[in-house]
Formats: C-alpha cells, structure tokens, sequence
C-alpha cells in the first residue's frame, strides 16, 4: 500500500494512513509513504525550528508522537509516473516500486513552484500564488531591481 | 537562482545549517559580508518563516520582510458590478 503526498502541507495521507493503523483487527504490513523532503519530524525537533505554520489539525507532538517513521516506510522521493497495468509506480530517483494499492494524497500543490524565474529571461512569473488575484500595482514584465508603481 | 517558495518540500534541507561556507543559514549568519534575505508574503507561513530564521541565528537586520499591498483586483465574469462581487 503506498501513499503517495507532501506531508509537510496537507496531512491527509497522514491521517489516512493513522486511522489504518488504528484498526484493532487488522494489521496492515508494508506501508508506504512518499514524503519529498522528508516528514516534518524528520526535519524539526522542535516548536523554534518550524519554518512553516502547522496548519492542519495535528500539532507538532502529536506528530512525534504517531512515529510514523518508525511504523510505516518513508521515501524521500517524488512519483513520476505511474503504471496502471503493471501496477508500478516510477520515483524520481530512476526507480520502480511495485503497489498492490496506491492512495494519492496529493492535496493542492502550488503549480508556480517551478515557474518563479523563467531562466533564459530571467523574469518572474507574474502570479506569485495560483488564484486569479492581481495586484492593482502591478505591471507586466516585473523584473528585478524595478519599482512597483 | 537564490529564489525559494515556501511550498518547496525541501525547504528545510535548504534552510538547514550544514557547516559548510555556502549553506545558505551560514551566508546570513557569516561575519564578513553576510548576505540578506527578503521575504515577501502576507500569510502566517511568512511570519513563521521569520521566526524560523531568528532562531537559527539569523540576525534581524538581515531580514526583510516586504508586505504585498492588501487591494488586488479580482478578475470576474460580473465586471465592475459592487453588488455581484
């Protein structure tokens, strides 16, 4: 069984794979989890290393206390591809892992990651998030070094 | 590029202190000619981003912190109608 989210943002196949293991009469072995950049705890020993605000339900001991790392299979890696037929996913580190069930937990994922600074103009995007909303000051074309009017 | 998100899942392995003179908590936190840091956003992720670098050791004159301006213009299918959007 493999899950497949950024755990850091949204928490639900944390909680998925929680209640899983929560059931009293049946035991699920080999559960995966793909977590890009590791669990939280992983990352934070405590409240003043957090970066980013929790913004789910758990709190940050309530995490170490699930000792996911300790109960299920982390992965440092990202799914590429995936093949249904074969029931195989592909990671980003050239390989292949094999699934009986895959649960995708992606969540929302901010599509502008990748697309900040376009490298050959060296321009940034002009939407920092993914909504519609457009700052009245903005102009075009931002570039660095320039004013906002 | 020196230009990170905030949703990046491996901002804390960008963010971590490594030791090594490149890292990027050690050129904010450097004596000689420490580097800067801007972060721009309004959200509370941006505010515990910057207690995050405090923290680590990062001094504050090295941090700015640039707040968008809260009026943005929403795109509609009502146009200008005040009561509609």
């Amino acid at each position: 069984m493999i899950f497949d989210g950024d755990s850091k943002k949204n928490f639900l196949g944390i909680s998925f794979i929680e209640s899983l293991l929560t059931i009293k009469d049946v035991k699920f072995t080999y559960i995966t989890l793909l977590a890009p950049g590791g669990l939280l705890t992983m990352n934070v020993q405590d409240y003043p290393d957090l970066l980013k605000a929790i913004s789910t339900n758990y709190t940050f001991q309530e995490i170490k206390n699930l000792m996911l790392d300790a109960r299920v299979n982390v992965l440092d890696t990202k799914m590429v591809s995936l093949d249904k037929k074969g029931k195989r996913i592909g990671l980003d580190k050239n390989v292949t892992l094999p699934y009986d069930l895959l649960i995708c937990t992606v969540g929302l994922i901010d599509t502008q990651l990748q697309n900040m600074v376009d490298p050959q103009t060296r321009q940034i995007s002009p939407l920092i998030s993914t909504g519609v909303y457009q700052s009245s000051n903005y102009e075009g074309n931002f570039k660095f070094g320039t004013k906002h009017k | 590029m020196g230009v990170y998100s905030i949703d990046d899942p491996y901002l804390y392995a960008h963010f971590r202190p490594t030791g090594r003179k490149e890292g990027n908590i050690e050129l904010l936190k450097r004596k000689k000619k420490p580097q800067n840091c801007v972060v721009y956003g309004r959200t509370l992720n941006t505010i515990a981003f910057i207690n995050g670098l405090l923290n680590k050791g990062v001094e504050g004159n090295r941090i700015s912190y640039v707040i968008p301006p809260r009026s943005y213009t929403k795109k509609s299918k009502f146009g200008k109608n005040p009561i509609l959007n």
